[in-house]
């Protein structure tokens, strides 16, 4: 039996759902999330919307535990329960157990209260700085559930939750651990929102990802866990198989702190050693799930690194942003386009790109524009790309049992 | 080219200080291998590096922005721990995959643990490995209250991987 790397398990909070099903319901049916923000004032702010939770849950915590957790704590606990649901454990030691989370900025809104405190010379918690540690979500679910193998931390910006898949795909296959809870997070916090600001790359309204008239990224929030073993261990304890982790790729642009490489070379070597990893051809690949901000450079970049790698069959490729529905959620953006291939394989159904009203001459792709449609999906190509340059792609495929 | 980055305009306006520690350690690493980085398959080397809390000082820089309504997005652009690998790959044109672990434990075994897992997507040729840590106000606050002092460093090391 060709022992592949399984996903087994799936945990998702966004702004258009708060779990799984109401997720994939509403990626299918292209239903947004987007709204006016309520948590904090936007008044000076020259955009107002974003992919906002409205009610995180409270997960059992008690009023103590909900003031000292980050945000980004608890939207990783609310995916992380999801992802372990009804799965058993006894067979493999807490040891052989690892945690690969992925963020951008992490604990922020504590590292905020944190930076406040200190400069208004009041009494600051050494908590509130633990809490903005990377690795502090991954700590708290290791606690939870037993997890007492690695418990690592990536941050490669905006791709950190799919190169944090890929690092977990490989430890698998190392064998350095059984099963392991792999994803990312990134909560709404002040940072961002005032950096990608500053910045200028935000959409005033919606996003609208590939559209010749796009503005630019609306910033979300979020957070996706997978838990991923080897077929063979989890059809032993007793698992059921949702997809496979084919293959994946990493490369760097080595160009510039925040925009991609206008050729597009970085990302179609991403794309391209994903298709190495997995064994694929470019034929195979029937469906991609894109990186689609909505700025101007990363969907033209993206549209001219998948011509590189599929030539001509790049029109006849569908790709679909799910940004337009849920915003730039940052260290959970790879993981929750992941998630929306394991959907599409699932349902073999596409999702669709809404907010897609006038075609770019230059990108010029199937981009399933506003409405879903039917097609058999077996290997998806998600790609995730971030700040510096740092390049991920990964390829899911439909798990036939 | 480390040299010239360093002296330019980008290093004064945009650099933050753990970003430089990490570019002089690299610098003096390939001084010190003697490699010729021109001549070799850049796309074959790897970059690992392990960081404690990694772009606090461009966070408290920025935050400090907010407050007072004048935001640098050069402060914001830093704030990632992800940037100092991205520096290494800018400046000496790394284009193999790039690491960033976030962890609170500094050790030559660590990173080599991280960098060997990472060896088995697209096996590299070299990795450049390290870690970093730069004590900034928050963080020299908290090492006050949980009684342990960090010194500023950045150790950078190049590895032959693929023997």
């Amino acid at each position: 039996m060709d022992d592949k790397v399984v996903v087994s398990g799936v945990g998702v909070i966004a702004s258009n759902g708060e779990n799984f099903i109401e997720f994939s319901e509403n990626l299918l049916n292209g239903i947004s999330g987007i709204k006016k923000i309520q948590s904090f004032s936007t008044a000076e702010l020259p955009f107002k919307y974003g992919g906002e939770i409205e009610n995180i849950p409270s997960l059992g915590l008690s009023k103590k535990e909900m003031r000292r957790w980050d945000r980004s704590t608890r939207l990783a606990m609310k995916a992380g329960d999801e992802s372990m649901n009804g799965i058993r454990l006894i067979s493999t030691p807490p040891y052989r157990r690892a945690i690969v989370m992925g963020a951008t900025l992490g604990g922020s809104v504590s590292a905020g209260k944190y930076y406040r405190l200190l400069k208004e010379k009041k009494q600051v918690k050494a908590s509130l700085l633990l809490e903005y540690g990377l690795y502090t979500a991954g700590s708290h679910l290791s606690a939870k559930y037993n997890f007492k193998g690695q418990n690592l931390a990536i941050s490669t910006a905006c791709s950190s939750s799919n190169i944090a898949i890929g690092y977990a795909k490989d430890l698998i296959k190392s064998g350095v651990a059984d099963l392991v809870m792999a994803g990312g997070v990134d909560p709404f916090s002040e940072l961002p929102w005032a950096g990608f600001g500053a910045l200028r790359n935000v959409a005033p309204l919606y996003p609208q990802p590939f559209d010749k008239n796009r503005k630019g990224l609306v910033l979300g929030e979020g957070a996706g866990i997978l838990v991923l073993e080897k077929l063979s261990h989890c059809l032993k304890r007793g698992g059921k198989p949702l997809a496979i982790i084919s293959g994946y790729g990493t490369s760097s642009d080595a160009y510039h702190m925040t925009a991609p490489d206008i050729t597009g070379k970085g990302q179609a070597l991403a794309m391209n050693l994903a298709l190495q990893d997995s064994g694929l051809d470019v034929t195979d690949v029937d469906y991609i799930q894109a990186h689609g901000t909505g700025t101007i450079y990363n969907d033209l970049v993206e549209t001219r690194a998948i011509k590189r790698v599929f030539g001509e069959r790049a029109y006849q490729i569908p790709v679909t942003s799910i940004k337009a529905m849920i915003g730039h959620t940052l260290g959970a953006s790879g993981v929750l386009g992941v998630i929306a291939a394991i959907v599409s394989l699932s349902k073999n159904r596409l999702i669709p790109t809404v907010n897609y009203e006038t075609p770019d001459p230059q990108c010029d792709l199937d981009y399933v524009p506003n409405l879903g449609r039917e097609q058999v999906v077996n290997h998806v190509l998600v790609n995730n790309f971030g700040f510096g340059g740092n390049n991920c792609s990964i390829i899911v495929s439909k798990f036939n049992g | 080219m480390s040299k010239k980055f360093l002296s330019g305009n980008l290093a004064g306006k945009a650099l933050n200080n753990e970003n430089k520690l990490i570019l002089i350690a690299t610098y003096r690493a390939f001084i010190h291998s003697k490699m010729d980085i021109k001549h070799m398959d850049q796309a074959k080397i790897s970059i690992v590096i392990h960081t404690s809390f990694g772009g606090l000082e461009s966070v408290e820089q920025f935050s400090s922005g907010i407050k007072k309504n004048s935001l640098k997005p050069n402060s914001f652009a830093c704030s990632s721990p992800s940037v100092p690998a991205s520096i290494i790959s800018m400046c000496w044109g790394i284009r193999g995959p790039s690491l960033t672990v976030v962890s609170p434990r500094f050790s030559e075994e660590a990173v080599l643990e991280s960098a060997s897992d990472l060896a088995g997507i697209d096996t590299p040729e070299w990795v450049i490995c390290g870690y970093c840590h730069f004590s900034t106000l928050s963080s020299v606050e908290s090492q006050n209250q949980m009684q342990s002092q960090l010194p500023d460093f950045a150790k950078i090391w190049i590895t032959k991987w693929k023997i």
